[in-house]
């Protein structure tokens, strides 16, 4: 299986900071709020460490998740704390923060919609700086403990691979942490073959 | 003493310790030494391993390494393993969505296939599973009771008997 060279990582820095700048634009848009971001340092990580430092035993998390349909193989995935998931819908419907209590309904719409409009923002960018289309499929909710979601997602890379990209944004909004963490996991052979 | 394994991590436990793993589309498997009363785990992540250059160093990823590690780790000739151990199996949750139409992504129901494929040829008995289903699971071997213990979120704790 082919892994990634550090050019090619350091290519894959440059463009997903770009993607990165973008989604946190429409999200902006999309909640009607001042988002900002910080974006940790990309580098191929085994499967293993991320499970380690995704969040104690106890951790609950709401993640969207949605492979990538067409351009790369691999996925996408958002992560948010319990907490910052009612926040955010709260945000998204209108409502006073701290309304939100469950994820039911509307409420889990407007995070699977919000999930569509952000991946779809970061792989078109990604796929315009590599010269390919880049779709993503439909997005799945899960509302679980941290290490079991992070479990399920990382099981499906170690099919192909024992270690992934680990490329992970943060968002701010208004200046507050939202605790929303953005993670591109490709399968590394796929994006080797197109930069 | 707490003691926790992630992902492809295998170890043992003897009473007082507890012993403890958050599960996915993973599968643990728990097995019992009639005769020391002692216990051990695997974290299986996918079904098969042999070829990996990983599965020296994490035996306990993979269904058909996991089983010759745990044996190991307890001093249990594989010659003694039918009648000294007995089994419990938890976890293979399908978090993904992922449907019927994609039986190689199924990676839960295919970890639970194969650790019960290894199980058998080994001739040790399954006395208790809680398998499958959508959510994730947090498991505890309580070595001091002799139990373990299933928590899924929204549900209450169960008793894997």
């Amino acid at each position: 299986m082919k892994s990634l060279t550090n050019e090619q990582i350091n290519k894959i820095e440059l463009i997903t900071s770009a993607a990165a700048k973008e989604s946190c634009l429409a999200l902006g848009k999309w909640t009607k709020s001042t988002i900002s971001m910080t974006l940790e340092k990309t580098q191929l990580v085994p499967l293993q460490k991320i499970v380690e430092s995704s969040g104690g035993p106890e951790s609950i998390s709401v993640a969207l998740y949605l492979n990538i349909d067409k351009g790369i193989s691999g996925a996408l995935l958002f992560l948010l704390s319990e907490e910052s998931a009612y926040h955010f819908v709260d945000l998204l419907i209108r409502k006073p923060i701290g309304t939100t209590q469950n994820l039911e309904g509307i409420s889990r719409s407007a995070l699977l919609e919000t999930a569509n409009i952000i991946a779809c923002v970061y792989l078109n960018t990604f796929g315009k700086m590599i010269g390919t289309d880049v779709v993503p499929g439909v997005p799945h909710l899960m509302h679980d403990l941290t290490q079991s979601i992070m479990d399920s997602v990382l099981s499906e890379q170690a099919l192909v691979q024992q270690e992934t990209l680990y490329n992970e944004i943060r968002f701010e909004s208004d200046g507050k942490s939202i605790d929303f963490a953005l993670y591109f996991l490709p399968i590394n052979e796929s994006l080797s073959q197109m930069l | 003493m707490n003691k926790t394994i992630l992902m492809g991590q295998h170890d043992t436990a003897k009473n007082p310790e507890l012993l403890s793993t958050t599960l996915g589309s993973c599968v643990a498997i728990i097995l019992f030494d009639k005769e020391t009363k002692n216990w051990s785990m695997a974290h299986i992540m996918l079904p098969n391993g042999k070829d990996e250059k990983d599965s020296v160093e994490l035996p306990g990823k993979y269904a058909d390494t996991a089983l010759p590690a745990l044996l190991k780790m307890m001093n249990i000739p594989q010659s003694q393993a039918s009648t000294r151990l007995t089994a419990r199996l938890t976890g293979g949750a399908n978090m993904l969505g992922v449907t019927k139409r994609d039986p190689l992504l199924q990676i839960g129901d295919r970890n639970i296939e194969a650790v019960k494929k290894y199980l058998k040829e080994y001739g040790i008995a399954v006395l208790a599973e809680d398998l499958g289903g959508t959510k994730g699971r947090r498991v505890t071997i309580d070595t001091v009771n002799n139990k373990i213990f299933v928590n899924q979120i929204g549900e209450s704790k169960k008793e894997l008997i």
